[in-house]
């Protein structure tokens, strides 16, 4: 099976507390992505500010090719900026979990659904392709999930991501919510998960047992908190154990991940020890 | 029985093999370790021999691995242990060589609890699956040792094969992973939900054993087993493995230093309005603190609650400018902004 590799070391992996690449790590990271033959690198989210941007574009001008992808929150200005930086896949992120809905954004689900769509005809309406961020779908409720996919499916978006927001997901469960959804999903399935319980890689090849063919990963598995699924594990399990083509030239990694550590500031083999 | 936990210790056995432990080190260490869970703790003969020169240990806790002979099933009997693990690689699991039969017979006699530790794949085929059948009632064996120490099965796998397994088997089965791939943790909760609850770990997964850490919080707040955590985890793991030699690493699952430092915008802006938006646990389940890191990733909120906590009072304008010099700064040193640069930040915008 091909699987498709989203790398989003430059976008989730820089957001680990403390951690900032400079303009120039950004476009060398890019390119050695680029190079290993990631499906997609997540490159940033623009409406940070003009620095951000300046290093955005550089990546996007790059002409790589992997797919360069803007991260936005559902918001039209931050969309539009991310259009004006250059980019022409741009990914929109809504919280779907009634925790989040009613804690952090004090929202509906009514009202995060139409601005998700909104926003997604605002995007399109610039020519850009998009996949769509279910924030916290790991404590949302299936139902609404999938209402979200099927409004993101009808008005154009090509997939959209389930994002273990906080790590709570362990493989068994993995295994079964996915392949349960998958079947119901309008919208090819990414999964996104995250390392607070050291079961990040476990939960990602759990995700693909299910038929999922997509999976967001991070070089060395640096991003908030105890970080994200690393990329060189979940390569090694895809291809090692499941014989799997994710596309990536085994032979990039050690380079990525020394390249990414350099720029951390730590040693390769602090990410080994994870 | 069966729902009861025993989690079997790597830890003492693997600082014992790469440290000079003196014997109050040995003792501080294997009394930390019992602080985390029900624990038997896995030392090979030569250890447990070595640790005896210094002094007496009682051996109630301890389990002693030894090869399949008759002599060093002795030797584990005169130290008044009687829980022994025996290992057998498929052959003569096959075809039991005469002196490893005498040997399980003699732990026999002495009711010792005898483990067989299965050395070889993960591959249980029909016929071994019959001799180790037959091996387990012939000698009264405890438990059978289901090794995947080369990282061969993934989670759902393992769930599985252990499933299968102790359908098959007429007594106990252990799980002793590795995480060659990454997957220990994960593949331990796979043996869990299978049924298995003697599970082979190490604290801070030294060994390439399973994190007890993270295997132990898995399977209270994950897996929702009525499991106790110690309010100093993190702690006590950290003393556990500077016995092993070991360091923390900052983003370690469970126990690491950074693990609750927050940076981005709207993390920040999430925790500061209920903790569990972005926090799987609270940092003082396991004896951690937050921390509010400022830098390229920052948002307002942010700024605003770190300004307030420093006692400065801004307009919303000049929020947004000490916002705006906090990116500029934090990617120009290529480093977080610490609170003095911060404060003067927020003085200048303030005048």
């Amino acid at each position: 099976m091909k699987i498709k590799i989203v790398d989003t070391t430059l976008r989730d992996g820089e957001q680990a507390a403390g951690v900032v690449f400079s303009q120039t790590e950004k476009l060398t990271i890019a390119e050695a992505l680029d190079q290993a033959g990631v499906f997609a690198i997540e490159a940033g989210t623009p409406a940070m500010g003009v620095e951000e941007q300046s290093a955005l574009q550089a990546i996007v001008d790059a002409d790589l090719s992997a797919r360069v992808i803007a991260w936005n929150r559902a918001v039209k200005q931050d969309i539009l900026t991310s259009v004006k930086c250059g980019f022409s896949f741009i990914h929109i992120s809504v919280p779907v979990s009634d925790l989040h809905l009613q804690y952090k954004l004090k929202t509906t689900r009514e009202a995060v659904l139409q601005q998700m769509v909104d926003s997604i005809i605002y995007a399109r309406s610039f020519g850009c392709s998009i996949s769509v961020g279910a924030e916290d779908a790991s404590r949302a409720d299936e139902k609404f999930f999938l209402q979200v996919a099927e409004a993101a499916a009808r008005t154009g978006a090509e997939y959209i991501r389930y994002a273990d927001t906080v790590g709570r997901l362990e493989p068994l469960e993995t295994y079964e919510v996915m392949q349960s959804l998958r079947k119901k999903c309008a919208l090819p399935l990414e999964i996104h998960v995250h390392n607070d319980f050291g079961l990040a890689t476990a939960n990602t090849v759990a995700a693909i047992q299910a038929g999922v063919q997509m999976v967001s990963v991070t070089v060395g598995g640096i991003g908030e908190r105890a970080g994200n699924a690393t990329l060189e594990q979940v390569f090694a399990v895809l291809t090692d154990l499941h014989g799997h083509d994710t596309g990536i030239d085994r032979n990039m990694l050690p380079v990525l991940t020394k390249l990414v550590a350099k720029a951390c500031h730590v040693e390769a083999d602090h990410f080994c020890q994870r | 029985m069966k729902e009861e936990f025993m989690f079997i210790d790597q830890t003492l056995g693997y600082a014992l093999e790469t440290q000079s432990l003196d014997i109050a080190e040995f003792i501080a260490i294997k009394r930390k370790i019992a602080t985390m869970s029900p624990v038997i703790f896995d030392l090979t003969l030569q250890s447990f021999l070595a640790v005896l020169r210094y002094a007496a240990v009682r051996a109630e806790d301890i389990r002693i691995g030894i090869q399949p002979t008759a002599k060093e099933v002795a030797a584990a009997h005169q130290l008044g242990c009687c829980n022994i693990k025996v290992s057998l690689d498929d052959n003569a699991i096959h075809e039991m060589p005469a002196l490893t039969g005498e040997a399980l017979r003699q732990a026999r006699e002495w009711e010792m609890n005898v483990a067989l530790h299965i050395i070889g794949n993960c591959e249980y085929p029909a016929s071994k699956v019959r001799h180790i059948c037959r091996i387990v009632k012939e000698y009264g064996i405890t438990s059978i040792v289901f090794d995947d120490s080369k990282s061969e099965l993934d989670s759902v796998a393992t769930y599985w094969r252990l499933l299968d397994l102790q359908q098959e088997i007429p007594c106990g089965v252990e799980y002793y992973g590795s995480n060659g791939k990454g997957l220990a943790t994960g593949n331990a909760l796979g043996a869990i939900k299978s049924g298995v609850r003697h599970i082979a770990v190490a604290v801070g997964g030294v060994g390439g054993y399973p994190a007890f850490e993270e295997v132990l919080m898995s399977a209270r707040y994950l897996l929702k087993f009525p499991l106790d955590i110690p309010g100093n985890m993190a702690e006590c793991c950290g003393e556990i493995l500077s016995y092993a030699g070991q360091t923390v690493n900052f983003t370690k699952p469970i126990i690491g230093a950074h693990i609750f430092a927050h940076e981005s915008g709207i993390h920040v802006d999430g925790v500061n309005k209920r903790s569990d938006l972005y926090e799987p646990f609270t940092p003082e389940t396991v004896g951690l603190s937050r921390k509010i890191i400022i830098g390229k990733h920052s948002g307002k909120a942010a700024i605003e609650f770190k300004i307030k906590e420093m006692n400065i009072s801004l307009q919303p304008t000049a929020v947004s400018e000490v916002l705006e010099k906090v990116r500029g700064l934090a990617i120009r040193q290529k480093a977080p902004v610490s609170d003095r640069q911060l404060q003067s930040l927020a003085h200048e915008a303030a005048s």
